[in-house]
């Protein structure tokens, strides 16, 4: 086979175990790092529906106060380090390549050694559950002192500390790499304005991949120095610093579990309203404003420390607004006097903007100081990360699953088993997510096992739990959805939706070197819908 | 045409001017650090993303597997785990990462052969 684009292969086509374990291709890598994470999402979905159990009344107690410090600990860092940041960054690491027409990823043992890290960091945090004080239980976020050795003493907790550190550190070779693909591996005519709006997120992303991930890595290092070898954060400010280094980690990472869904999303929208994505350089433009925004909110988080700029912060956070604003102008923008077809992907794309919606505004509450001290560390604020987390990036990783999924295997996945997974999904997330506002404004504290039957917390509390097990059984129908697809296969095609970007110019699934001979001429960011325009054009002319 | 270049250091310039307002605004702290620090780093991360390896129209090889790479990313994991759980582990994943280091400088000096052929 001779490769496009000057690459040529030097080595066998990958087969057999050598391939399953070290395929070099960013196909097979990211298809891993999306297996991977698909299976830290049902682990750390178990514990949540243990949590959610344990919670459903009071005094229950189906598990000990230890054994639930563990569970939220390992749920909400399962979910961050270990799925939503890995599916975002696997998505990226599949497609850019594709989407500027590249024939490999930029670095691919890089990318490689980035999968290998992150599972046997997500493995060794996992482990710590095997060992005599148990796993990690400070939560996702760990404070100082309570992280220390002193307050949290046991080998589980550090390799919990030393898991996250490879596991980012495995997620920043991810980013490095899928960010080098977009800046100088396009393919000629693919000029950075030209680039998909997907790519684009994709580049704001990893933008803050690389400028905040290193900083959690140095945090953490400095927790496990401080935990074995001599004090670090002991000093007066010692606690606040390292808040500081981990929120800048910590707000930053939120975007990039959202933004390249944001991408995926607006190539959803375009492609489902038959129309050219509305007003793409201002949201190329946005996009880069708000991941430099996003850097620099982080410390919102500690409006209660009493030791940040808050007007500073709440000013930042605020202004997030503007280009999150713009974005969603774009997208309903796109819609609107578009030939919508609802198909599974479009649904979840709709799903994802009206979700998102109120985590974002619920955002805007938590970045006023004067309410945020009410609410802080409350069900309140919980309720709004899931529904920025769950509520935006999952409906958005459905969409990109159901909508690329034919690209990747060949196959559609099944429409009716979609819907249901689409519609229990919604019911799912908000019987689960919206009651936790009321709980949290009423005083119910986050990362309790408890609460006194007085509180009044016990109805709305069975009424979270019981939408915890519909999005158990949401996510269950897309598994099932998954196995039926690949098993009874119905095949798709090279272009099932009339997709706009290059992609869908390649077979399904893509060759080794992404595409064979020559590739479409790139005249926008869609190039696609324009070959389609031009031949409309021609035939018009022949037939007048 | 926008270069790449351009795309790192504008944002590199939006976040310095955010590090900046926060430094005006709150002098006695450091926080503002961390955002010149990031707006710092990608200098160098620029230059190792754009600037070694030649044009990326000129023929290159790539691999298909590299079983090296995942011994190195292995080693580097168990010397991490063995900060945890005892010297004796991380001493293991030392000889792990330089038994992987040497089968991925092979690799990489048959990889720059096949390029020359």
């Amino acid at each position: 086979m001779s490769p496009p684009n000057g690459v040529a292969a030097v080595e066998r086509a990958p087969s057999g175990p050598l391939a399953w374990v070290a395929g070099a291709d960013h196909k097979v890598t990211a298809v891993r790092t999306a297996g991977v994470a698909l299976i830290f999402f049902i682990a750390s979905g178990l514990l949540a529906l243990l949590m959610r159990t344990e919670l459903a009344q009071p005094g229950l107690q189906v598990i000990s106060e230890g054994t639930y410090n563990e569970l939220f600990t390992m749920h909400g860092s399962g979910m961050i380090y270990l799925v939503v940041t890995p599916l975002a960054l696997a998505l990226g690491l599949y497609f850019v390549p594709l989407q500027v027409g590249a024939a490999e990823i930029w670095g691919p043992r890089l990318a490689l050694s980035g999968l290998w890290l992150y599972v046997l960091g997500g493995a060794i945090m996992f482990a710590g559950f095997l060992t005599d004080q148990g796993s990690g239980r400070t939560g996702w976020a760990p404070t100082v002192p309570l992280a220390t050795d002193h307050w949290t003493p046991g080998i589980g907790m550090d390799m919990w500390v030393l898991g996250v550190c490879l596991a980012v550190l495995g997620m920043f070779l991810t980013g490095l790499c899928v960010l080098a693909t977009a800046l100088r591996e396009r393919a000629p005519g693919m000029t950075l304005l030209r680039m998909p709006p997907f790519t684009w997120t994709l580049v704001a992303t990893c933008l803050m991949v690389i400028t905040s991930f290193p900083v959690l890595i140095a945090a953490m290092g400095l927790l496990e120095w401080d935990r074995h070898v001599g004090p670090v954060f002991d000093s007066a400010g010692g606690p606040a610093l390292f808040q500081h280094l981990f929120w800048f980690y910590g707000h930053p990472v939120v975007y990039v579990m959202f933004f390249p869904f944001v991408g995926a999303v607006a190539e959803v929208v375009a492609t489902f309203s038959r129309r050219r994505f509305f007003g793409y350089s201002l949201f190329v433009i946005s996009m880069l404003l708000f991941a430099a925004l996003s850097m620099s909110v982080w410390a919102h988080h500690m409006f209660t420390t009493g030791q940040v700029t808050n007007q500073y912060y709440s000013l930042t956070s605020h202004a997030l607004i503007i280009p999150a604003g713009i974005e969603y102008f774009d997208l309903i923008a796109t819609m609107i006097g578009g030939a919508i077809l609802l198909r599974t992907p479009m649904l979840f794309a709709v799903g994802f903007i009206l979700q998102f919606l109120i985590g974002g505004l619920t955002g805007i509450i938590v970045a006023s100081p004067p309410i945020d001290y009410h609410v802080h560390d409350s069900f309140f604020v919980v309720g709004h990360f899931h529904y920025t987390l769950f509520a935006g990036s999952v409906f958005g990783f459905f969409a990109a699953a159901y909508y690329w999924f034919p690209k990747i295997s060949g196959v559609t996945l099944r429409e009716g088993l979609g819907k249901l997974n689409f519609w229990l999904l919604v019911i799912g997330t908000n019987v689960t997510f919206f009651p936790m506002f009321f709980l949290g404004f009423d005083g119910m504290q986050r990362r309790i096992a408890n609460y006194p039957a007085s509180s009044g917390f016990g109805d709305l509390n069975l009424i979270s739990t019981i939408g915890s097990f519909v999005v158990a059984l949401a996510v269950l129908v897309f598994l099932i959805n998954l196995w039926v697809s690949l098993r009874h296969r119905r095949p798709a095609g090279d272009d099932p939706w009339e997709g706009q970007t290059l992609e869908w110019a390649t077979s399904s699934p893509p060759p080794r070197f992404n595409f064979r001979g020559r590739l479409p001429e790139i005249t926008s960011f869609a190039p696609l819908l324009d070959r389609r325009e031009r031949a409309k054009v021609t035939e018009a002319e022949a037939a007048s | 045409m926008i270069r790449p270049g351009v795309v790192l250091a504008g944002w590199g310039a939006m976040v310095s001017v955010l590090a900046l307002v926060l430094w005006l605004w709150s002098p006695p702290q450091h926080d503002w650090a961390l955002l010149a620090g990031a707006a710092l780093g990608l200098a160098p991360l620029g230059w190792i993303m754009l600037v070694p390896g030649g044009r990326s129209d000129e023929p290159r090889a790539i691999p298909d597997t590299s079983l090296p790479t995942v011994v190195v990313a292995s080693g580097v994991a168990v010397i991490v785990l063995g900060l945890a759980a005892g010297v004796w582990l991380a001493v293991i994943g030392v000889e792990i990462l330089v038994l992987g280091g040497f089968a991925l400088i092979r690799e990489l000096r048959a990889q720059r052969r096949a390029r020359r052929t």
